[in-house]
């Protein structure tokens, strides 16, 4: 416990460090705050950041969302057929050093297509963030009760309605958290994004990872600031969703009064 | 005849049998309860009927429902009714949404709360229209399970142990209601159960291990 609240607020502390730094015009050695602020290099690096973030959020998007796909697809097929890939293989991305895996996938690539970079480059995202969507998944799909499905079949839906009207609605939030879990790590692909996209596709992260090893501390931490952002703002707008799509009752249960009188009514059918 | 099993049995994949070949054939309006202890593959019967049978298990045999033969005919176009032990009301739908959704396919959507409202209505229980599972009692899901199994007019009723999970002095009433409403839709009905007491009065019973 005591280890891990010093990595935590260390990890924490960092965050308005970061802030600081980024505004910070000078800051000699043993000054314990900046001695003069300034916008400048938020303004300066402002037009570098932008695309550099778009681009980080394209893939993230898209890797995810195949990522997604991909492991929904992996849980049905395991239900139906109760055959599954077994899971120190699916983990196995997850276990094995990137750069030895990498180096096989660059080598297919240049077989294939060798300058389709960005396709590459989600490619390689979604073979990492597969197996961490696909274990989010797997507890939700797991406590998932089959008889919904086959209560909604036996009612005359077919089972693509079923599975869209039951299902998904029963298991929408799991379904966003995997989501966001995935396009979070496709935004801390370093690696891959720089050894598939040859150094043509740049994202947060490989800019950040760049800059760090740079002389100015400012404009990596405008960057870090940002790489520190764009998973939280998955992560936030995966809250946000499945909050909407709650049932609004969930919210209200407490002053719904016609739940506490139709208790004291006699029970009977 | 309305539902009839011919030499039916069911196999673990393993080759294991579930239990000796099963005959039978249940009229309309007639109710049949087939007895035997838990884990003795009354659910499974139940599931090869309704089409829902898991992959670790093959039959064979001949299921017929109204002289039509319905082994290959997928779930949700065999018009089989199931009820579960628990009531399986879809949590995020509320009580009016949940009976809606069992309407046949061909209701106009703008009728589909009507008539779902007017199901309710004669449960008395229009006022738990708009609340959801999570907040009505027991007997009142039980109710509305039953009445949602109904508004999709099957053919065929299949009842997996419904009245396990009430309590005792709900339980009878529940029990008789279920097969007033049942005998007045004239279908048939197949319970499964290990409790005597579940047994409705004109019911033909089958115990387990019946012999081939």
């Amino acid at each position: 416990m005591g280890l891990f609240a010093t990595v935590l607020s260390i990890s924490t502390l960092i965050i308005p460090i970061m802030v600081l730094w980024s505004f910070a015009q000078r800051w000699r050695f043993p000054d314990l705050m900046p001695s003069t602020f300034s916008l400048r290099f938020w303004s300066l690096e402002w037009s570098n950041v932008i695309p550099t973030i778009n681009d980080s959020i394209l893939i993230a998007v898209v890797s995810a969302s195949v990522a997604l796909l991909l492991a929904v697809i992996g849980h049905e097929y395991r239900m139906k057929y109760r055959v599954q890939v077994p899971g120190y293989i699916i983990a196995l991305p997850m276990l094995i050093p990137q750069l030895s895996i990498l180096f096989g996938l660059q080598v297919m690539t240049l077989f294939l297509s060798s300058d389709s970079y960005l396709l590459w480059v989600i490619w390689s995202h979604v073979f990492f963030a597969f197996p961490f969507v696909y274990l989010a998944l797997d507890g939700p799909w797991r406590s998932y009760d089959e008889g919904y499905m086959r209560t909604a079949l036996s009612l005359g839906k077919s089972p693509i309605r079923a599975w869209a009207t039951v299902k998904l609605p029963i298991l929408f939030s799991a379904i966003t958290f995997a989501w966001a879990v995935g396009a979070s790590v496709s935004l801390t692909q370093y690696l891959p994004t720089l050894m598939l996209g040859a150094g043509r596709i740049s994202t947060i992260t490989t800019e950040a990872v760049a800059l760090s090893s740079g002389f100015d501390r400012r404009v990596t931490a405008i960057y870090a600031i940002w790489q520190t952002l764009l998973p939280l703002v998955f992560f936030g707008l995966a809250i946000l969703i499945s909050r909407y799509k709650r049932r609004p009752s969930m919210s209200l249960l407490n002053n719904s009064g016609s739940n506490e009188s139709l208790s004291k009514k006699p029970r009977h059918p | 005849m309305s539902l009839c099993l011919k030499n039916l049995v069911i196999h673990k994949n393993n080759g294991d049998r579930l239990f000796n070949t099963i005959n039978f054939s249940i009229e309309k309006g007639e109710v049949l309860t087939v007895m035997g202890p838990s884990g003795c593959g009354k659910s499974t019967l139940l599931n090869v009927i309704a089409g829902h049978l898991s992959p670790e298990f093959r039959y064979q045999g001949d299921i017929t429902l109204e002289g039509k033969c319905i082994n290959d005919i997928p779930p949700h176009l065999r018009g089989v009714g199931i009820l579960f032990q628990e009531d399986m009301l879809f949590p995020h739908l509320c009580v009016w949404e949940n009976l809606a959704f069992a309407l046949p396919n061909n209701i106009a959507k703008k009728e589909r709360k009507q008539v779902a409202l007017d199901a309710l209505a004669t449960l008395s229980l229009l006022k738990i229209a708009d609340s959801y599972p999570d907040q009505i009692s027991g007997g009142q899901r039980a109710r509305v399970s039953l009445t949602r199994m109904l508004l999709a007019k099957p053919k065929l009723v299949l009842l997996d142990e419904p009245f396990s999970k009430l309590d005792k002095d709900l339980r009878s009433q529940f029990r008789d209601w279920v097969f007033e409403q049942v005998s007045s839709a004239n279908i048939p009905a197949l319970m499964v159960t290990h409790d005597e007491t579940d047994i409705p009065n004109n019911s033909t019973i089958l115990t387990w291990p019946w012999t081939d």
